[in-house]
């Protein structure tokens, strides 16, 4: 029995050697990959009997890759290959809301991504019917990138209807319904979002947008407040500043500048999105070289 | 009466057997470490730490019941035969299926223990995950002793299925290797053949395919028919119809295979 | 008077390996051991002595022929209810203690609980394995295991005791403790029977012995007759004298078998003998044993294989039992 434990305990000991050297030796070395994982049908018959739990690990798996290539080593995560997986992983168990959940914040910002994105929601709709979040998810999705409000209305209303708290919906449904100011719907949307989620990968993504909406609803007050004090809106940001509105004009987090475009709008030259298509050409290029 | 009074006295020697014997002692070991890690894994969800933590717990519980039942079915079925150690028993005024039938009840109990014990491990871990957590939904108790059960006729399933083979093959590993193959095949069977018959194939299937994963679907026990656990996660409704058809599957089931195994062990030459 | 065995035409052929290759170990077995008999059972390695046994005990199954023991065919397993087994290599389940398992296999016997208690403290005493009654067997000795055997088949006080080798593996003590353990079974009327490859275990214990080889049965009847056959010769031991010439007296006509120092041994007939002792006496020697020359196991075996070989039948079967 002592020569049991003793072998259980150096087994474990070595493990967590072998894992904390892989951690900090390997990372500088090796590139980050994210697994393709094989068809569901192999997954299924691979977790002996325990799809519920394959599916946890698929996500557990896809969850921390995005923390430590997204916020660890500043890569371009995968995202198609994260998003089959976790396509895979709510086939394999439809109900895991962990999926959806990460589905949602990773994939919401980036526009060629909805459509799939909005598949996987309605996925979850069917075998999770009683919660509100999916149906939100969709609301915003639909609203801020489908520019479709009357769908969108009709998901939250679905969502306020599940939920006996609706007070987040009340301001939320307001603004989309009445074609209110989108920046201030998204980030009251961002904020909700931001506060269920504990993953640190997620959040430092989510608050980079919310820093970009944040100084874009900081512009757009100020363009604001310059046609009501001049008249007329400004020829440009720097007019802003000249006319001592703003000091300066904040930096765009994802790395472009801000401008007025030819309808008085604040816009960025980044696409204020992550990139969703090229990533693997990318990574592959960075191998090559 | 009397038959009956062995069948008892072997499965008690049996069961004396598996709790004396090192590997599953180490496995069980292994079972509580993993329970106790329950905590520490439920924690990396994001949405439903507790549905995680049923899943975590129930995953464990099931597959070492089964790692049980195939070392188990190994040390003290297989390689009783190999070593003559069951010999001497069958030497004695006892009929070889009472032989047999006190050992699969040895293996019944252990199980039963096995599952109780990790199952009433697993239920106190739950509390626990619970405490941290705003609004976790209640766990569905009932479905849980259901999940439990499940996993209980999937390890004697597949215990039937090695007492089977120890008395089709005179190796020892032999059997354990083919129980571990029928686990396998048994447990992905309906999902193949669902995928199958979906038709989400790229090609066509070829017909002896189909055929071939028809029959191994028949043949071999169903064992994703005793998964309760997804109605344990989630607190869904049990269909009555679908566990009165698990239960009745699985006992008649593991009637045939103990009639075969009896039949095939009266023939058999104890050299 | 019903028998304790009884087999007729009792055959076995294995079938070896994927090809079903035939080892024929036992070949038409006609026996009858009469009950409150201790029955010998004698050949060569690989003659079929544990075939015939496990055919008894149902272990395995005759190809042709039929056994019983007391009565019933021993396809039934309430035949051997009466009967005490002990295996040629005898296997426990080592992770039990002697007293577990004989607990489990007086339960099988129908044995109460309480008789099976002091039955067991009784026969663990016997083989002087009181000390590790309570130990696992993982930890035995051969020796160990095989006494713990001989507990385990005197355990339901049985009529017919079969015995596998039951002399293999043990000390002096042991064989002598088999031996006196024999002699009281016989002499409560119990049957015994009982393979071996011991010549003494033979002569001291066996009211007869059957021979096998090759799976035929070459003798059955006394150990008497098959070692000592008829118009016999004797061995006489002397211890002579230093200054003594065996010419001179009528000890130089004998066959002189070996001498070592002043011990000589010469081979006689019977006729012989008075003459011998006297001459002995008379140069001054003394007698230190005289007796009849017997025929070694070895030369038995080869006896009976040299004949079965050359007419394919012995003329050494004993009038019909
Ligand atoms: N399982 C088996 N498969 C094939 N042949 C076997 C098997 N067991 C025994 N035999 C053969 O049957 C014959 C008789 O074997 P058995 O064990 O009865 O001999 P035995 O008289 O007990 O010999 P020993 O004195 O060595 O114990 C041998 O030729 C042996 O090779
Ligand atoms: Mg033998």
């Amino acid at each position: 029995m002592k020569r049991l434990l003793l072998g259980f305990g150096a087994t474990g000991m070595l493990a967590w050697l072998i894992a904390s050297y892989a951690s900090l030796g390997g990372r500088a070395v090796a590139p980050l990959r994210f697994p393709s994982y094989p068809p569901v049908w192999a997954l299924q018959a691979m977790s002996l009997g325990n799809k519920e739990l394959a599916s946890t690990l698929i996500f557990y798996n896809a969850q921390f890759y995005f923390g430590e290539k997204y916020a660890w080593r500043r890569e371009t995560p995968e995202y198609q290959r994260l998003f089959v997986a976790l396509d895979k992983a709510t086939d394999l168990d439809p109900r895991n809301m962990d999926c959806y959940y990460f589905a949602q914040g990773l994939f919401s910002d980036i526009k060629p991504a909805i459509p799939v994105l909005n598949r996987l929601l309605q996925k979850g709709m069917r075998y999770r019917p009683n919660d509100w979040y999916l149906p939100f998810f969709l609301s915003a999705n639909y609203y801020f990138q489908l520019k479709d409000p009357v769908t969108a209305a009709h998901y939250l209303q679905r969502a306020a209807a599940l939920t006996p708290n609706s007070s987040l919906f009340a301001s939320l449904s307001a603004r989309m319904l009445y074609q209110g100011n989108q920046t201030d719907a998204a980030i009251s949307y961002l904020e909700a979002f931001i506060k269920e989620t504990n993953n640190p990968g997620v959040r430092q993504m989510l608050f980079k947008r919310l820093e970009a909406l944040v100084a874009i609803q900081y512009l757009e007050r100020a363009v604001a407040a310059f046609a009501k004090e001049h008249g007329h809106p400004p020829q440009s940001l720097t007019e802003l500043i000249r006319f001592g509105i703003i000091k300066k004009i904040p930096a765009d987090p994802y790395g472009g500048t801000f401008e007025l475009d030819a309808t008085g709008r604040v816009v960025t030259t980044s696409k204020l999105v992550e990139a969703w298509k090229n990533h693997d050409k990318r990574n592959q290029n960075q191998q090559a070289q | 009466m009397h038959s009956f009074a062995c069948i008892r006295a072997l499965g008690l020697a049996t069961l004396k057997g598996g709790l004396r014997d090192r590997l599953i002692q180490s496995l069980l070991l292994a079972g509580l470490f993993f329970l106790l890690s329950t905590l520490v894994f439920s924690s990396f969800s994001m949405r439903q730490p507790l549905e995680v933590a049923i899943n975590y717990s129930l995953a464990t519980v099931q597959i070492l019941a089964i790692l049980v039942t195939l070392f188990l079915g190994l040390n003290l079925l297989s390689r009783e035969i190999e070593t003559r150690a069951g010999y001497l028993l069958m030497g004695q005024p006892i009929s070889r299926t009472v032989y047999l039938l006190g050992k699969f009840y040895g293996l019944c109990l252990l199980n039963f223990l096995i599952v109780a014990f990790f199952g009433l491990c697993a239920a106190l871990s739950l509390p626990l995950v619970k405490i941290g957590l705003t609004n976790a939904p209640s766990i569905a108790w009932g479905n849980f002793f259901v999940a439990q059960l499940g996993i209980l006729g999937i390890s004697l399933l597949l215990g039937a299925v090695t007492l089977l083979f120890t008395a089709l093959a005179t190796s020892a590993v032999l059997p354990f290797l083919m129980t571990v193959g029928v686990w396998f095949i048994g447990q992905s069977t309906e999902a193949v053949k669902n995928y199958l018959e979906a038709g989400l194939t790229a090609q066509p299937m070829p017909p002896a395919l189909k055929w071939l994963v028809t029959v191994a679907y028949y043949l071999f026990p169903n064992l994703s028919l005793f998964d309760f656990k997804v109605y344990a996660i989630y607190g869904l409704t049990i269909p009555p119809l679908l566990a009165g058809y698990a239960l009745i599957y699985g006992l008649v089931y593991m009637v045939i295979l103990l009639l075969l195994a009896a039949t095939l062990f009266q023939k058999r030459d104890m050299t | 008077m019903t028998s304790a065995i009884k087999t007729s035409k009792l055959s076995k052929q294995y079938k070896k390996g994927v090809r079903q290759q035939q080892v024929s170990a036992l070949l038409d077995l006609d026996l009858e051991i009469r009950r409150g008999e201790v029955f010998g059972f004698i050949g060569s390695n690989g003659a079929g002595k544990s075939t015939t046994i496990k055919i008894l005990m149902g272990l395995i199954q005759a190809t042709n022929g039929q056994a019983w023991l007391f009565e019933r065919p021993v396809t039934d397993p309430a035949a051997r209810l009466h009967v005490g087994y002990l295996s040629e290599h005898p296997h426990f389940h080592d992770f039990l203690t002697p007293l577990e398992l004989l607990h489990l296999l007086g339960t099988m016997r129908q044995m109460e609980r309480k008789t099976i208690a002091r039955k067991s403290e009784e026969l663990l005493g016997l083989v002087s394995l009181s000390e590790a009654a309570n130990r696992k067997i993982r930890g035995f000795s051969k020796g160990m295991v095989q006494r713990l055997g001989i507990a385990a088949a005197l355990l339901g006080d049985p009529d017919l005791l079969i015995l596998d080798e039951p002399m293999s593996g043990l000390d002096p003590l042991g064989r002598h403790l088999v031996a006196t353990i024999i002699r009281d079974l016989q002499r409560q009327g119990k049957t015994i029977f009982f393979s071996t490859h011991i010549i003494h275990d033979i002569e001291t214990l066996c009211d007869r012995v059957g021979i096998l080889v090759q799976g035929h049965q070459k003798y059955v009847g006394s150990i008497q007759e098959a070692l000592y056959p008829a118009g016999n010769l004797f061995e006489i031991t002397v211890r002579m004298p230093e200054q003594w010439a065996p010419a001179q007296t009528i000890l130089g006509s004998l066959r002189l078998l070996w001498h070592k120092e002043s011990l000589y041994n010469f081979e006689l007939t019977e006729a012989e003998i008075s003459s011998a002792t006297q001459a002995v006496i008379a140069a001054g020697g003394g007698i230190v044993t005289l007796e009849p020359k017997r025929r070694s196991l070895e030369e038995l075996f080869l006896d009976l294989s040299g004949k079965f070989g050359e007419k394919g039948q012995s003329d050494l079967t004993s009038p019909a039992s």
